[in-house]
């Protein structure tokens, strides 16, 4: 019986690692696809990587988001370490995942972090990331290891902008 | 002079206030204009008589997410303009920064999806920054209201269209909604809703 119990406890185990590996709570590996989340992933992410987080609000169809987007692989590059990080989140149409969001992943190499957010239906989310937030794009959040925003903008920064941000917040 | 005092420091306050705020807020009175439209005549709202309120749409040609809204627009023009309620559309970028944002532009788009509504320039961005536009799509209903026999526009829901940028998947038509609920003389719930959208671009 209580081996069963065991044996049961396991493979609900293996189950669940292999449900959040396909749900993509992971980070981008070599030829991996970055994963569509939801709004109650996104903020387990932000509570549960114990980083400081640079996150960018972004999607291929905003302009001045793609020209920034450069700064935070930068960002990514030069100061991920095991206290720092960057995630990038995209709002791109949920239908043009393949033809307009992934073609741009691959075709720019990304190395930071990357989610497409699913936010169809999850009324009130712009608020819950912050109320000051119009839900324009693009808009930058920094927030601490535990998961508190330091910082927020909405609007593009330029690359030094970005490089002060983080020096003072990391 | 204790009064004279308080009144000095309220009417202090008061204006700091009004420095700081911007854009609008519901109930709040909104501002007419008088702005270019595709066909170069310029348009007012003082020049609708007849309307009972107005449905303000910045939006614009280059952003996607405007484009997947511009059938519905159309769609709520055609429904609610009969009704008192016409759409005014407004494109307030800066066209430096978009030039397929020119007025120019913004006629050939209009021509091809056959706005049935004012389609105006913004050129200044004083209209748009008195509204607090921050993006395209972004909504502003107005109530035509009469107080001590002046007619005002008060500002009565704020926000998004719907709930989906995909037209079938949509459950909840906030505009439409807020639009019925002045018609039938019934509380808008929700009356500020917010969606992601482009930022509007300003002059630098």
């Amino acid at each position: 019986m209580q081996t069963k119990k065991l044996q049961k406890n396991g493979i609900l185990y293996i189950l669940t690692i292999l449900l959040l590996q396909s749900c993509g709570i992971n980070v981008n590996k070599e030829n991996t696809k970055p994963a569509i989340i939801t709004f109650k992933q996104y903020q387990k992410v932000i509570k549960n990587t114990n980083k400081t987080l640079l996150v960018n609000f972004w999607a291929t169809w905003c302009k001045p988001c793609v020209e920034e987007l450069p700064y935070f692989e930068a960002m990514q590059k030069k100061y991920a370490d095991e206290n720092f990080q960057v995630l990038l989140v995209s709002l791109d149409f949920l239908e043009e995942y393949e033809t307009k969001f992934l073609s741009y992943f691959k075709d720019n190499q990304i190395v930071s972090t990357m989610y497409l957010l699913n936010y169809s239906k999850s009324n009130g989310w712009i608020d819950q990331v912050n109320p000051q937030w119009s839900g324009a794009l693009p808009a930058t959040i920094i927030y601490s290891n535990e998961g508190k925003m330091n910082y927020f903008n909405e609007g593009e920064l330029s690359l030094q902008q970005l490089e002060n941000l983080v020096n003072k917040f990391k | 002079m204790k009064i004279t005092f308080l009144l000095i420091l309220s009417f202090i306050g008061f204006s700091i206030l009004e420095d700081e705020k911007t854009g609008y807020d519901i109930g709040d009175i909104a501002a007419d204009f008088k702005l270019i439209n595709i066909d170069d005549a310029f348009v007012s709202m003082e020049n609708y008589k007849e309307a009972k309120g107005f449905v303000i749409v910045f939006t614009c040609n280059h952003c996607p997410f405007s484009v997947r809204y511009e059938d519905r627009i159309i769609d709520l023009d055609e429904k609610y303009k009969p009704l008192g309620y016409p759409v005014i559309a407004i494109s307030p970028n800066d066209i430096e920064a978009f030039p397929e944002d020119d007025l120019a532009n913004m006629k050939v788009r209009a021509k091809e999806k056959g706005f049935t509504f004012p389609y105006l320039y913004d050129e200044t961005q004083e209209i748009a920054k008195a509204y607090g536009a921050k993006k395209t799509p972004h909504i502003f209903l107005l109530n035509k209201e009469s107080s001590e026999d002046m007619e005002q526009l008060v500002v009565k829901y704020i926000g998004a269209i719907d709930d989906d940028t995909s037209e079938a998947k949509v459950e909840q038509k906030y505009l439409a909604n807020a639009i019925d609920a002045l018609l039938n003389n019934t509380e808008i719930d929700p009356n500020v809703t917010k969606a992601v959208g482009c930022s509007v671009k300003w002059k630098k």
